[in-house]
């Protein structure tokens, strides 16, 4: 019986790189998305996943989401916690309200959405979710002192989740990339990237389906005995 | 250094300089005074001679701070046995490689500036192929070289001047200027759209109300030419020619006008007078008032509200520091922001040593974060500190949109149309002619003949030798005889 998965941030690099994963391995996905319309229809559109539009910041949007993917599913039975933003700005010129979108965008979101979908696996005391994080919240690397703290947090949720649920054998994990070809690691300079490349044992940046294969492995059965890891996903640093 | 008697003049050195009435080279002397640093030299023939170097003492006595340890030329052309600059080849006592190099590749031209550095008498036209030996040539003794410019003459009437561009478009190459008086692009489409796919900066004359006195064109023709390449999108460097009682007075009101104008301005240079060439050593005026870089700077600061003042500029490490300045200028909203101030001079001068443009090498973003740094930890040295870090961190957002990444190409294009650059040259002509001074000079022009000349002293000395200006010198190819 193929599962139903909802992904948030769907229509980015790394989000359509899993929604491409899933359906190829069968699975009935449905993706969130905010801005990136066009992309989010032509991913739909391509690989038969359902699309819906919300902010994720927003409980009420989230609420009506996750409502119209349980009526379009029928059930939801594991969730990809990847939605995000990132902002590219030193210390010193990170602002309040830049603290708090990214922090919202990165973290409120995993609480919000998780909060209404849990609850059908907590009833149904089963299901697999995958949180993603980023390497930069495990260790010092030049990005954005508010990025890295909401990705250092998606560990904090993703142990702290894993423990709670275990009782309802509701799995929890995330996945920590590296340095990837796409999406944010576009934003990261030359200079950066390469010094990134040089020390990494894979001598080379992921890829977005690279990242994706881990997040399918962790959904799925064979990762029955994984729960509450932070896998990192980043060539060997 | 040595003082004289009174202590009312020191000389900082001996050097080699020339007759401003029959050239000839004599020995002469770097003095300083409380009125400014002159050349001071004595010709058998003409008498007692001195040219203003810099109207303030203190500024040039505060040069070596900039004066950095130069990158050598690797292969001399010539021997060193008559001295600088006869020698000129290059020879080995010359201290710098070229960060800009200058070709004339034709000495026809349509206008007739009264400032003319040249000598266009319609002699020669540069073949293509001979354009690239010249380049080649360069290259081989150092690999790479900021700037090429195409001179002449008007190099916009070579015939072949797009195959040349084309020829040029190398990697060992920074950027190609072609230095031009405007006539053909404010007239020709077909040439413009041209221009717009080449890999080319233009530098346009462009001198304010003085454009008719300076050049012999209107400033409606230079205006019409600006306008144009505006238009046509093409990376432009307005050349402002800086004439003391002609366009002084409107230095900062034109420069402040050109920085705000338009994306496709990336810089602005202000050359200051130099009375040499054919028709520039004519030209009416006192060479010993003239003005110099720290009497400019004075200027611009009057009508561009304090932004373009001394403090937002600091000598350029290369060439001789007594030759050009520079300053960086955060442009948004039609405002400029000073960037030298935010930074530590010595980190500046450390980026900047021995390259006459910004390479895109993280050195120039280095010090926009140490200036960021700077401002946040030092808010009450920095007047509305927190407008000026809110600046930064709007282009920040512009550069790195959140969710769609820009590409790299686009994100250089951003900080080229927020970033620009103010440059103040200084050439010497016969007045201020100081062969030590020479020895470390980076722009250079290049012969047909494989010799490297510091363009100094090409204008001044070796152009009379140079047999394509010889009198008796056949028409180039389309002159009438």
């Amino acid at each position: 019986m193929s599962r139903s998965v909802l992904v948030t941030g769907g229509s980015g690099a790394l989000g359509g790189a899993i929604v491409r994963r899933l359906r190829r391995d069968g699975d009935d996905v449905a993706f969130t998305f905010r801005t990136g319309r066009e992309a989010a229809e032509a991913l739909a559109a391509a690989t038969g996943a359902h699309a819906f539009a919300a902010d994720l910041t927003d409980a009420a949007q989230v609420r009506r989401m996750v409502g119209e993917v349980r009526g379009r599913l029928g059930r939801i039975d594991a969730l990809v916690n990847n939605a995000g933003s990132a902002q590219a700005l030193p210390f010193a010129l990170i602002e309040e309200r830049d603290w708090d979108e990214v922090l919202a965008a990165n973290l409120k979101t995993m609480f919000l959405v998780t909060r209404e979908v849990a609850r059908e696996m907590v009833a149904r005391k089963g299901g697999a979710i995958v949180n993603i994080g980023s390497l930069a919240g495990h260790r010092a690397f030049e990005v954005p002192v508010h990025w890295a703290t909401a990705k250092a947090g998606v560990t904090g949720f993703t142990l702290a989740l894993a423990q709670e649920f275990g009782r309802f054998h509701i799995r929890v994990n995330a996945v920590a990339p590296g340095l990837l070809d796409d999406g944010v690691g576009r934003m990261v300079p030359e200079r950066a990237a390469a010094d990134f490349v040089a020390h990494c044992a894979g001598g080379r940046r992921g890829t977005t389906a690279e990242v994706a294969d881990v997040v399918a492995f962790l959904l799925g059965d064979d990762a029955r005995y994984v729960n509450a890891q932070c896998l990192c996903v980043d060539g060997g640093i | 250094m040595s003082l004289d008697p009174s202590g009312a003049q020191r000389t900082y050195y001996e050097t080699v300089s020339m007759c401003p009435t029959c050239s000839e080279l004599v020995p002469g002397r770097v003095v300083g005074r409380p009125d400014g640093v002159f050349v001071a030299r004595e010709c058998p023939a003409h008498g007692p001679f001195e040219g203003l170097v810099c109207s303030d003492t203190a500024w040039f006595e505060g040069l070596g701070r900039f004066d950095v340890e130069p990158v050598r030329p690797g292969h001399p052309r010539a021997t060193a046995a008559a001295g600088c600059p006869r020698d000129c080849g290059l020879c080995p006592e010359h201290r710098q490689i070229a960060g800009t190099a200058a070709i004339e590749i034709s000495n026809r031209c349509d206008a007739d500036c009264p400032v003319c550095l040249a000598d266009n008498r319609g002699t020669f036209e540069l073949p293509v192929d001979e354009v690239r030996a010249m380049v080649d040539s360069l290259l081989a003794a150092q690999g790479f070289v900021d700037a090429l410019t195409l001179s002449g003459g008007e190099p916009t009437m070579h015939p072949d001047i797009l195959e040349i561009l084309a020829a040029l478009d190398r990697p060992e190459i920074g950027r190609v200027v072609l230095d031009t008086n405007g006539l053909r692009i404010a007239e020709d489409d077909r040439f413009l759209d041209a221009l717009a796919r080449r890999r080319v900066m233009v530098s346009l004359h462009y001198d304010g109300s003085g454009a008719r006195r300076l050049r012999g064109v209107s400033a409606e023709v230079q205006e019409r030419a600006l306008a144009r390449l505006l238009r046509w999108g093409i990376p432009t460097a307005p050349l402002v020619l800086a004439v003391r009682d002609v366009n002084d007075g409107e230095l900062g009101t034109i420069v402040a006008s050109l920085l705000t104008r338009s994306p496709a301005i990336q810089s602005v240079v202000v050359s200051l007078m130099a009375y040499t060439g054919a028709n520039g050593s004519r030209f009416p005026g006192d060479p010993r008032r003239r003005l110099t870089i720290p009497a400019a700077l004075e200027l611009l600061d009057g009508g561009s509200a304090g932004n373009l003042g001394r403090r937002a500029f600091i000598p350029l490490p290369m060439p001789n520091p007594v030759c050009a300045a520079i300053g960086y200028f955060l442009v948004m909203d039609r405002e400029l922001t000073p960037l030298i101030p935010l930074a530590d001079v010595d980190d500046v001068v450390h980026y900047l040593r021995n390259m006459n443009f910004a390479r895109d090498d993280g050195g120039l973003e280095r010090l926009l974060r140490d200036g960021v740094d700077r401002v946040y930890a030092h808010p009450e040295a920095y007047p509305d500190s927190e407008r000026l870090l809110r600046k930064f961190r709007d282009l920040l957002c512009t550069l790195f949109p959140q969710g769609r990444p820009l590409e790299a190409d686009r994100r250089r294009a951003v900080v080229e149309e927020r970033v620009k650059v103010v440059y103040l040259i200084q050439f010497m002509d016969p007045w201020t002619f100081d062969s030590v001074r020479l020895s470390k000079c980076s722009c250079q022009h290049l012969m047909p003949d494989g010799r490297i000349v510091p363009s100094c002293a090409y204008y001044s000395y070796h152009r009379r030798l140079d047999p394509r200006f010889a009198p008796a010198a056949a028409p180039a190819r389309g002159e009438g005889a």
